[in-house]
């Protein structure tokens, strides 16, 4: 299947809202927090590659911004991540 | 000759560690049977599967000692003793867990400590010297199967 990421930005009040989706498998909204728990991954590693460090990663850098990082998903279908960035820091 | 135990279960998610936890399983020549599980659900589905019927012409055997690590995908080593648990009270299981991890964390052992289930804590890698000592310690007194 070919991968299709789209990446969208709207201005909300006091803050930037990114949001970035995909067509990949989706994540079960039971796991929707530990995603962003520093080496959780959800498959084995001979099902999906990765580390478990990426969103981990993420969730860091954007709190150090003061913002906030969630996500949205249908498993199957695809998931879509957000975050938001103060606009008085930018 | 020292008498085996039936069956060994290891739960790990990493086919490395599998690998290695396999060689110095068979290399210590303690077992009868080896049952080498990649995930907390599928070591429920297994237990569940083998307390209502011991299915010997599948090999499927309750395990008399459980290595449980605790990091792993989806379901970890603490979530799988909660299920564990919940199995157990409609099943008689009685393996001996112990926990095997690289986590050194004092936490993490005061927490095993903490669980009934839970016999013991010892960290990776697996050895020979370390199944003979808990061997030693659960099973030479008791009557093995």
């Amino acid at each position: 299947m070919k991968p299709v990421i789209k990446i969208a930005v709207q201005k909300n009040k006091g803050c930037w809202e990114f949001a970035l989706s995909d067509n990949g498998i989706g994540i079960e909204k039971k796991y929707r927090e530990r995603i962003f728990e520093i080496f959780q991954r959800l498959h084995l590693r001979s099902e999906y590659e990765g580390s478990g460090i990426g969103l981990a990663h993420c969730k860091k850098i954007i709190e150090l911004h003061h913002g906030k990082i969630w996500m949205e998903s249908t498993p199957g279908k695809g998931a879509k991540f957000y975050f938001t960035i103060p606009k008085k820091n930018i | 000759m020292k008498e085996k135990l039936n069956c060994i279960m290891v739960i790990d998610d990493d086919e490395p560690t599998n690998f290695i936890n396999e060689m110095v399983i068979e290399e210590a020549n303690c077992t009868c049977h080896l049952e080498i599980i990649d995930s907390g659900i599928k070591a429920l589905n297994y237990l569940q599967k083998a307390s209502t019927c011991e299915d010997k012409k599948n090999s499927i055997f309750l395990p008399d000692l459980i290595f449980l690590d605790i990091n792993m995908p989806c379901m970890n080593g603490w979530e799988f003793l909660d299920e564990y648990r919940k199995l157990n009270s409609r099943c008689i299981l009685k393996p001996i867990i112990i926990i095997l991890t690289t986590s050194l964390c004092p936490d993490d052992k005061q927490r095993a400590e903490d669980i009934l289930e839970v016999a013991g804590f010892e960290n990776k890698p697996l050895t020979e010297e370390m199944i003979n000592r808990v061997i030693k310690r659960y099973f030479d007194a008791a009557e093995i199967s």
